[in-house]
């Protein structure tokens, strides 16, 4: 035999032999293992195939809590996935147990050969497990998929789409996850002469690693409040089991997205460059991290001498990292302005590890010394952070020519509120101007609001800055431009950015209110360069600078393109209905398009196929090319967020074609209108759609006195949120019923109710109407009824509580009692009236 | 052949091993004696290839130790210790080292084992002290290593089981040329097995010889003179070789001198000594006084 071929086999009899001596962890591993995926996929699988019996059968009520099973589960791959740190110092016992020194080291192995048979026995024990447990869950999910009857062939193809897509890739994640936390632990151990030592390292780590960058982040952030750091957050998610973890879930999580910076900045590259890419950029970066511990570990243990057993820290470096980490995470809070506190207690902590290390109190003068120099150091950096906002930074901006796109993201609720990526060198040039534009802005008034300026005051307006505190009291959520504008015209025109702010405002309150400062908007803008690299910067954004980049934005077809698209998904997704037959979701023949006209929800009916939808979204997108700020024509309404400007031509057209009406102040809407969107309700959602047997309405009721007119409409009008029925800071009300139904009818419980809900209509709201509140929804009593509204205020609150096994039949009495029952066995023609009741 | 040449083995400040220089021929019985922290172990630990020299070479048939698969195939070392072993059944051991010695020998293992009739697949946890000790023992033989070294290999074992161990080492050395190289305290250990020893002493070789050659060298010596209200000193005797302790009781003289007993008498009979009695001294005795040379005394602690 020669000499080589003698090597590979010692490394793969010890890594045998090591698995064999930890066969008992394994086994452990193994349960905990095969009550995490597998019991969680199993669970999952079970609660679809019940929901899809209880689809297909309504009478079908055995219900199973299975949230008990799902939480076992994850409890148990938690703990499988901790258990690494016992995998790593089990495999590598001659590091800190002084007995197996001699026995290891003796055995005819080079270094690097025992290290490796050492580390891969280790992850056998560690990962094979896992992923044994995965193609378990593989299978199972997969069983499941075919034997779910699932509503809908789409429904069982978005099944195993994500099951393709989320498990597949959350899977992997984790086992590098693993593999990291496993590697990570090892370096630890290597670097440790101690059990103990090995065992609180490895866990501080894995805490100040990622806690520690992003406390300086957050300094570096709280520093520079117009330069945004999500992006270095990155580093967080690549560099530790637990920032990888964090960033996993929220790249593959949804619903997490945008909680936060982090999540942002997750959610961000799953949308930029799509989750799949985005997930393999990360798993590559990730896999070069585990790749360079893994070959730090094996050098350090190379050189490690086997006498070095028994030190706390073998390597002394690990230590320093872990005490500056600590130290630095606990300095930071300096910039939270707790100063003395943080600088009292990271030195506690770190003289109480100085103690631990040195096993007792030796030169402990040289601790206090050190601490001294380390707090200074680092306290030092912050400030230079400060001082030099973030070395410059801050307001770098990349050089044109390496900038291949860029992304504006506006943080606002506003109708422009869509984030887009352009390409053109053209926007790209002016979306740089407006940046440098911020950036002299950012640094001449620093942090503080933009004063009003004389291009502002050019546009005959004064900037209104509302002082947010000062707004609590009236509006807590008001934080927003206000244009305060003598012509009533130019206010018109200030509307059309924020229109809907107004009417939260009397004239009066207006007239008094006079401000130098704007309120500021968060824009985000993202330059993606030739390098591959991206600049995101944050700025708060003056009224002035906002409509430049609107400017810049609006009319491009990319813009264009994706307000019509996200339109029309609007439309297709609220017009589509559940086919019986079909087993799956279709369009409605019979749509409607519930319009916002002020503050009025204007119901369009339309009869008809996607063909009309389709219509509208080529002409809202035909319409969007030419709308201009400066040419928006005013507001004529708004549908779901997006704004149909007056001189949406084309779209008003359609709408009006379809039976849409404009509204004009002090116009009555229709009663049939309202009567129809409600039935068409009824109609819709069908009772047997509800689980639930218990109805809940909260009725108010109001009167005449006790509502507020805003003098500038004349009149209140009923919509959806009734925004003017406010008088002072507080609802006004008179009187409150709360029903909790049925068993009895209404007519018995509360006939005086019963009768007034007979003659309530969806009107409009005149000077003498009495008003009901329903369930949020607003009623007018015409003053003709007032003593039936009277004898309801002098009977007072009323409340019964009762079930109903059936009812359904309630449900229609009470519409019945709302509409009467001229809708039952009624059609409605291609514009939604009424006919063949 | 194994060979130190200036070797120096430190642990932080403290050096266990001052440039030693040893050689250890192929088929030998080798004992290493030495005060407790002389660097015996460490020079065992050095030849097994677990600690790395700080400078100056450990060399086996020509071949570094550290980190050299080979070299390391040709060596079994047997510690001080058989916790490492504990969660092992015998079975097991045998196994786990099988894999590693491609020289180990089923029919040694065999052998061995049914001699003394260890149980096969009981942990070794639950054996005795001496048994953990026959255990390693047997493996280590069956391992058929060139080189064997045990540190304190006999500890814990019974008077017969000495023997039987011994006498599997000694026909072990008899078969196939094995080298042994025992560190132990036990000088008559020592005595019985090895043909050559050194003592060790703060990291240095005191002395490296034949053990043959020890015999009849070093006497105990209690002589009375005649002149017995004289007072007689070291320096008087200057013609014995070389005394290592001279004590005096009363009119009694006890002095350890090295040197053939004739030279020793001649050196003597001009003092007019009226009793003489010359002891050869037992390599224990040896120990003590060379040590004691060095200032390594027991009565330091009076």
């Amino acid at each position: 035999m020669t000499a080589k071929s003698s090597i590979n086999p010692m490394a793969v009899r010890n890594l045998r032999s090591t698995v064999r001596e930890n066969k008992k962890l394994m086994i452990v591993i193994c349960i905990l293992h095969l009550l995490g995926i597998p019991m969680g996929s199993l669970a999952l699988v079970i609660q679809y195939w019940l929901e899809n019996l209880q689809r297909d059968n309504i009478y079908y009520s055995t219900y199973i809590d299975l949230s008990g099973y799902a939480v076992t589960a994850i409890c148990c791959l938690a703990a499988a996935l901790l258990v690494g740190i016992t995998v790593a110092t089990n495999v590598f016992q001659e590091l800190w147990k002084k007995t197996r020194v001699d026995m290891t080291y003796s055995l005819p192995m080079t270094g690097s050969q025992r290290f490796f048979s050492h580390y891969l026995a280790g992850v056998t024990i560690y990962v094979l497990p896992y992923l044994a447990a995965c193609i378990l869950g593989w299978i199972i999910l997969l069983t499941g998929g075919l034997v779910i009857n699932f509503e809908t062939a789409a429904a069982r193809q978005e099944y195993f789409e994500a099951i393709l897509t989320y498990f597949s890739m959350g899977s992997a994640g984790v086992l590098l996850l693993m593999v990291l936390y496993y590697t990570l632990t090892v370096l630890v151990v290597t670097c440790c002469g101690a059990l103990f030592d090995s065992i609180y390292t490895t866990l501080l780590l894995n805490g100040l690693i990622p806690g520690t960058m992003a406390a300086v982040i957050g300094v570096a952030a709280s520093t520079v409040s117009s330069f945004d750091f999500a992006y270095l957050w990155y580093p967080i998610g690549y560099t530790s089991p637990a920032g990888g973890l964090i960033y996993l879930l929220f790249l593959l999580d949804g619903n997490l997205l945008y909680s936060n910076s982090y999540g942002a900045v997750a959610a961000s590259e799953a949308t930029t460059h799509g989750m799949v890419p985005a997930f393999l950029r990360w798993a590559v970066v990730f896999a070069l991290v585990i790749a360079a511990v893994l070959v730090l570990a094996w050098q350090l243990y190379k050189r490690r001498r086997a006498e070095s057993i028994g030190q706390p820290f073998v390597y002394k470096m690990i230590y320093f990292v872990m005490l500056i980490l600590l130290t630095v995470l606990i300095l930071s809070l300096t910039s939270a302005g707790l100063t003395g506190a943080a600088i009292l207690f990271a030195g506690i902590v770190f003289l109480i590890m100085e103690v631990v290390r040195k096993r007792g109190f030796r030169k402990f003068w040289l601790s206090i010394l050190s601490y001294i120099c380390v707090a200074a150091i680092v306290i030092g950096m912050f400030k230079v952070v400060e001082v030099t906002k973030v070395f410059g930074t801050a307001y770098r901006i990349p050089p044109a020519s390496t900038v291949t796109s860029v992304k504006v993201e506006f943080h606002t609720e506003d109708y422009m509120d869509i984030s887009l990526e352009y390409t053109d060198k053209d926007i790209i040039r002016r979306v740089q101007e407006l940046h440098k534009d911020i950036i002299a802005n950012e640094k001449e008034y620093g942090d503080s609001m933009t004063p009003v300026n004389d291009r502002m005051r050019e546009a005959d307006c004064k900037m209104l800055c509302y002082d947010y505190d000062e707004q609590l009291s009236m509006e807590s959520y008001y934080e927003r431009y206000i244009y305060h504008l003598e012509d009533p015209e130019e206010m018109q025109k200030a509307e059309r950015l924020q229109y809907d702010s107004y009417s939260y405002f009397t004239e009066e309150m207006l007239e008094n209110l006079t401000y130098d400062y704007v309120y500021e908007k968060d824009l985000d803008i993202t330059y993606y360069t030739a390098s591959g690299s991206l600049v995101h910067r944050t700025y708060g954004v003056n009224p002035d600078q906002y409509y430049t980049l609107l400017d810049i934005v609006w009319g491009t077809e990319l813009y264009a393109q994706a307000y019509a698209d996200s339109f029309y998904e609007y439309l297709e997704s609220s017009n589509t209905i559940y086919d019986e037959e079909k087993k799956e979701h279709v369009l409605s023949l019979y749509g409607e398009i519930n319009l916002e006209l002020g503050s009025v929800n204007h119901t369009v009916y339309f009869h008809g196929s996607e063909n009309v939808l389709q219509k509208l979204r080529d002409a809202y997108y035909e319409d969007m090319l030419t709308i201009k700020p400066t040419n928006t024509g005013g507001m004529y309404g708004e549908y779901h967020n997006h704004p149909i400007w007056n001189n949406c031509t084309r779209t008003i057209a359609l709408l009006e074609d379809m039976g849409m009406k404009p509204f004009n102040t002090g116009e009555k809407i229709g009663y049939v209108d309202a009567e129809n969107a409600m039935a068409h309700e009824a109609e819709y959602f069908g009772c047997s759609n509800y689980n639930s047997n218990m109805q809940v309405m909260d009725i108010c009721l109001f009167a005449p006195e006790d509502i507020v007119y805003p003098s500038e409409k004349g009149a209140a009008y009923i919509g959806d949120e009734a925004l003017y029925l406010r008088n002072g800071a507080d609802f006004a009300y008179k009187d409150s019923y709360t029903m909790i139904y049925p068993e009895i009818s209404m007519q018995e419980l509360y006939p005086e109710l019963y009768d007034l809900l007979s003659v309530a209509v969806r009107d409009q709201l005149m000077g003498d109407c009495y008003m009901l509140w329903i369930n949020g929804m607003p009623w007018a009593i015409p003053q003709e009824h007032a003593d039936l509204a009277e004898a309801v205020i002098a009977k007072g609150s009323g409340y019964a509580e009762a079930k109903n096994e059936d009812w359904e039949e309630y449900y229609n009495e009470l519409y019945n009692l709302m509409y009467g029952n001229s809708y039952y066995g009624g059609y409605y023609d291609e514009f939604g009236n009424a006919s063949g009741m | 052949m194994i060979k130190l040449q200036g070797t120096v083995k430190k642990f932080g400040d403290f050096t266990a091993l001052d440039g030693v220089d040893l050689e250890i021929p192929k088929g030998t019985a080798f004992g290493l004696l030495g005060s407790n922290g002389a660097g015996k172990s460490t020079i065992l630990r050095l030849l097994s290839g677990i600690y790395q020299q700080e400078a100056g070479e450990v060399l086996i048939d020509g071949e570094t130790v550290f980190d050299n698969v080979e070299t390391k195939q040709k060596v079994f070392f047997i510690n001080d210790e058989t916790i490492q072993f504990g969660g092992y059944t015998l079975l097991e051991l045998k196994k786990f080292y099988q894999q590693f010695y491609p020289s180990f020998s089923e029919e040694i293992f065999q052998k061995l084992q049914s001699a003394i009739d260890l149980p096969l697949n009981k942990k070794i946890s639950k054996f005795s002290k001496g048994m953990k000790r026959q255990a390693i023992v047997i493996v280590g033989l069956a391992c058929c290593t060139p080189y064997l070294l045990l540190d304190e290999a006999f500890d814990g074992l019974d008077p017969t089981m000495r023997i039987i161990v011994k006498k599997m080492i000694v026909d072990a050395m008899c078969e196939r040329e094995l080298t042994v190289i025992i560190s132990s305290h036990n000088l008559k250990e020592i005595n019985e097995m090895c043909d050559t020893a050194a003592l060790l002493h703060k990291g240095k070789i005191v002395f490296h010889r034949e053990l043959d050659s020890f015999k009849g060298s070093v006497h105990k010596i209690q002589v009375v003179f005649a002149d017995r209200d004289r007072e007689y000193t070291r320096e008087d005797f200057k013609d014995v070789p070389e005394i290592l302790h001279f004590e005096r009781t009363q009119s009694i003289y006890h002095i350890i001198a090295k040197g053939e007993e004739d030279t020793i008498r001649k050196a003597l009979a001009p003092y007019d000594p009226i009793v003489t009695d010359l002891i050869p001294l037992s390599l224990e005795e040896i120990f003590i006084y060379e040590l004691e040379v060095l200032g390594y005394d027991s009565k330091v602690f009076n």
